[in-house]
């Protein structure tokens, strides 16, 4: 086939849009014209189904062409193929009808009219199939459809990093969001699907896509990798590129060996790769710091409505990371139960919480639970003791403790602070912790910061 | 009737212009991000009109110190042992050039040289030298993350002032607080977002409310005036006979009002103008139990030194803003004025510096056991430095030291800028600046950096320009950020 043919072949996707508006059109005023009122309407009747006939035929004529680019060699591109050409006769046929019917239409028109509409339907549902995968239409449909539709039920949602399938949560949705639009089990561009796990390893034309633990000998990582500039950078023809984050992410998982069937956690994944994925599943522990997505970033509505409902303000890190800041909106009157519950609800997307002079007490730090995100607690002159150390300390991230006016928190505490090794600054002043012991607890931890008071020297 | 009234009341013909070419006027940073944070802040938040940062805040909140007047950096922090040994010698006019001095010793035929006023030492481990004027600021140097090269183009007061805080020599912009309290708000609804208070004498130094006012920002943007009197915010109690549900009762009345007329004229200043009475009223409580420092315990006290006892002192508006900070006010400027030594260095010097010196360090040690000092950024400096040379004659006891802008010291703590450090250097005059300059636009740009906010995206549309803090200038010092 000659350049010149692909390059018209290119139109069918624009031309096919005028057969199916055509048809629709000549049905709807087919059955208009059988009014008497709208009788005149009759004698467009033929030059319609003219206009679809020729329309169609014209995009079949160019499906062919772009058919012999190859790479349609599902199910679904045969059935496209077939059912496209079967339109086309079908549209001369109801553009015969037409000419040398009667007026207004009569039951042969009618039918054949009906007869087309769902021509262009299943047509047009393989043609779909083709550009978008199988599983486009079925992805976000409603349960009972999607089991009609034949796909296979949604994975939940993961709630965390750590619980995430790497390649069913993480990596199939992107390889299908980037390159599911040539690479699917339709349409094989370069006689390469990334439909299924197996068939994203074995590749195509130019051999295996991905070598478990082969980064350099992975030929899908070798694209992706290039400048965009290069003739066989992917994804081809101006496509929207993978976003660096994305392309580490598949390193990553390339270098790993490839894992599926286990979880992120399970795999033992560098923190800043647990960043990368937690912000492409738009989970809310990525690490402060860690690499965040530019642009805007917005904390659920919901979370933040309760806790400002509640007497709380919530402040999110920053324009692009929607973890949040909390304090009370009129600090220093005692926190209400309804404040503990919407902070509780809020848990684990606080990374800074301030409930200084709350009247704070143990049991309110239990119901307001583990904090997995924390790294600032501001708990200063509240009613804790020794007994809420422990609760503070299954926060994994925890940094700046402020203790201070907590009169409960003695020296017996300590050992548990000494045990939160994430821990660089605790606060101690005017507790009931003693020189001694906020020594001890420096010998102990060289690395940590015990303020127990300034003096002005 | 009602047409012409809202014409004339509630539109310039500017606004007139602008609004009906299509809404252009309303147009302000809010439409850059998008409609999301445009929407009013949910009931009883005081996130501003930006909610949050586009960074990640190293601070959530400012605390300036500012000697206003200008402290001597000769005699303070910029330690220069040429200026000792050519006591009384000209500062050669290799160093002065043709730099711009004030009408003050502009009109001198010599420029002799007065050596530091009191020795220096080297303090901490960081080995920062401090005059012996301060010995209690020299005590806490390991905190201090002290910059030596400030510089301003201005060698006046008024405009050096209005520059420092408003980033312009004239009258009229917002003042670095007001800009922060628009696109932050604060952390506490019942305190106003930005506050000021003034302690010691003027000494004729011009002063005015433009250096924190909103400029063409809402009104409600300004800074708030905190005063020594039993009453610190003027107005806001209750006259005799006046009770606080009959404070209520009129302020929901006149909101009822306001809203009518608010509903015929769209006027924002109108919705403006019932925040107020609204924040108000809140302060009436709130205020009082500011001010209200018997709770405080005396060793807390004692840090701050004698002068805390009594009202309107520096060492008492030190522990008031601590207090403020405590409860989330967002932006605090305090100025202490008499630093304008012109006449009379060598009295006034020891003067002031006794009555800054404690409270000062004591404000960074009480934030700092408190755990605040990493959230909270304090700054220390003034509009610009004082001359190494003498204005009158050296043998003179009424000698002093004019203005200079070239260079001058800054230090700042907390706000998690690097501590025990010291950033630019100036030449052996302290006069010149030899290494990494930091200009006032620097400075106001790191601010905002270190609350969060990028210098460049915090703009508001006036009269037909986008205007920030800091111009068109303004670079990150990102070497003190720790």
């Amino acid at each position: 086939m000659p350049d010149f043919g692909l390059f018209l072949g290119r139109f069918h996707v624009l031309a096919l849009h005028l057969p199916i508006g055509i048809v629709v059109v000549a049905v709807v005023l087919d059955w208009v014209a059988r009014r008497p009122l709208h009788q005149e309407l009759a004698r467009a009747s033929p030059y319609l189904w003219g206009a679809a006939a020729i329309t169609a035929v014209v995009t079949a004529a160019l499906g062919y062409l772009h058919f012999s680019e190859g790479g349609f060699t599902g199910p679904s591109a045969n059935a496209h193929r077939f059912w496209g050409t079967a339109t086309a006769i079908a549209a001369l046929l109801s553009w015969w009808l037409a000419a040398r019917g009667r007026r207004p239409a009569g039951a042969a028109q009618l039918g054949a009219g009906v007869v087309m509409l769902a021509l262009v339907s299943i047509t047009g549902h393989y043609g779909g199939n083709l550009t978008h995968g199988a599983t486009y239409l079925a992805e976000y449909a409603p349960p009972f459809l999607r089991s009609v539709l034949g796909a296979a039920p949604r994975r939940p949602r993961v709630e965390s990093v750590a619980v995430a399938d790497p390649y069913f949560d993480v990596v199939q949705p992107l390889l299908e969001q980037r390159c599911g639009t040539c690479h699917n089990d339709d349409k094989r561009r370069g006689g390469f699907s990334m439909g299924s796990y197996d068939s994203t390893l074995l590749g195509g034309e130019t051999g295996p896509a991905v070598v478990p633990g082969n980064v350099e000998g992975s030929e899908l990582l070798y694209r992706i990798g290039l400048s965009p500039d290069d003739e066989d950078f992917m994804p081809a023809e101006g496509k929207t590129p993978l976003t660096a984050q994305q392309v580490d992410i598949l390193n990553w998982w390339v270098a790993v060996g490839a894992p599926r069937d286990t979880t992120v956690g399970a795999v033992g994944t560098p923190a800043a790769v647990e960043g990368l994925v937690a912000a492409e599943l738009h989970l809310g522990d990525a690490t402060l710091g860690a690499t965040t997505p530019e642009g805007i970033a917005t904390a659920d509505p919901e979370l933040v409505v309760g806790l400002v409902a509640a007497g709380l303000q919530a402040r999110q890190v920053s324009q692009s990371d929607p973890r949040l800041v909390v304090s009370l909106s009129a600090p220093g009157v005692a926190i209400e139960a309804a404040a503990l519950d919407a902070l509780a609800t809020a848990a684990a997307e606080i990374v800074d919480l301030n409930l200084t002079g709350t009247a704070l007490d143990d049991a309110a730090v239990t119901s307001i639970g583990a904090l997995p995100v924390a790294t600032h607690l501001r708990l200063a002159r509240n009613e804790l003791t020794d007994d809420a150390l422990a609760l503070l300390a299954a926060s994994p991230r925890l940094e700046h403790l402020n203790l201070y006016g907590n009169i409960g928190i003695t020296d017996a505490g300590l050992e548990t602070l000494a045990g939160i090794l994430t821990l660089r600054e605790v606060f101690l002043w005017q507790t009931a912790v003693t020189p001694v012991g906020a020594e001890r607890l420096r010998a102990q931890r060289p690395d940590l910061t015990v303020n127990i008071g300034s003096t002005v020297p | 009737m009602k047409d012409r009234d809202c014409l004339i009341c509630d539109r310039t013909r500017r606004d007139f212009l602008l609004k009906s070419a299509g809404g252009l006027g309303a147009l302000s940073l809010l439409d850059l991000f998008g409609a999301a944070q445009a929407q009013p802040a949910p009931g009883g938040s005081n996130l501003g009109a930006l909610g949050t940062g586009q960074i990640p805040a190293r601070a959530k909140r400012v605390i300036c110190l500012h000697m206003l007047g200008a402290i001597s950096h000769v005699d303070t922090f910029d330690y220069k042992p040429t200026l000792e040994r050519m006591h009384g010698q000209d500062l050669p006019p290799s160093v002065r050039e043709t730099q711009r001095l004030s009408t003050m010793s502009g009109g001198q035929s010599a420029f002799p040289i007065i050596g530091p006023l009191r020795p220096f030492k080297q303090y901490g481990d960081s080995g920062a030298w401090v005059s012996d004027f301060l010995p209690y600021t020299a005590g806490i140097a390991d905190e201090l993350c002290f910059v030596k090269t400030m510089h301003t183009e201005h060698v006046n007061h008024d405009p050096a002032s209005k520059f420092l805080h408003t980033g312009f020599q004239l009258a009229g912009r917002p003042s670095a607080g007001a800009w922060v309290s628009y696109a932050l708000g604060s952390d506490n609804r019942d305190l106003p977002n930005f506050v000021v208070m003034n302690s010691g004498v003027s000494q004729g130094v011009p002063q005015d409310a433009a250096i924190w006012g909103p400029g063409f920002l809402a009104s409600q943007h300004q800074g708030v005036e905190f005063r020594a009197a039993n009453d610190p915010v003027l107005y806001v109690s209750n006259p005799q006979g006046i009770d606080r549900d009959d404070r209520r009762a009129l302020l929901d009345s006149l909101s009822r009002l306001a809203s009518l007329q608010h509903a015929e004229s769209n006027d924002p200043d109108i919705l403006s103008r019932i925040s107020q009475y609204e924040m108000a009223y809140r302060m009436q409580e709130s205020v009082p139990e500011i001010a209200d420092i018997s709770g405080e315990p005396k060793s807390v006290l004692e840090m701050y030194g004698p002068d805390v006892e009594r009202p309107g002192t520096f060492a008492r508006n030190c522990l008031i803003a601590r207090r403020l900070a405590e409860r989330g006010v967002k932006y605090q400027t305090l100025f202490h004025l008499g630093w304008d030594l012109h006449l009379a260095i060598k009295p006034g010097m020891p003067a002031r510096c006794r009555e800054i010196d404690q409270p000062a360090a004591a404000l960074v040690m009480d934030l700092k056991q408190r755990g605040l000092l990493d959230e909270t950024l304090v700054m220390f400096g003034s509009e610009f430095g004082r001359t190494p040379f003498a204005q009158g004659q050296i043998d003179n006891p009424q000698v002093g030291r004019d203005h200079h802008g070239g260079t001058f010291t800054w230090w700042f703590a907390g706000g998690r800028v690097k501590s025990g450090y010291t950033h630019g250097e100036s030449d052996e005059f302290a006069y010149n600046i030899v290494k990494d300059p930091v200009h006032i636009h620097d400075l106001n740009a790191t601010l905002l950096h270190i609350l969060g906010l990028d210098h460049e995206r915090v703009t508001f549309r006036f009269q037909g320009r986008d205007y920030r803090l800091t111009d068109v200038h303004g670079k990150v010092v990102d070497a003190i950020l720790a």
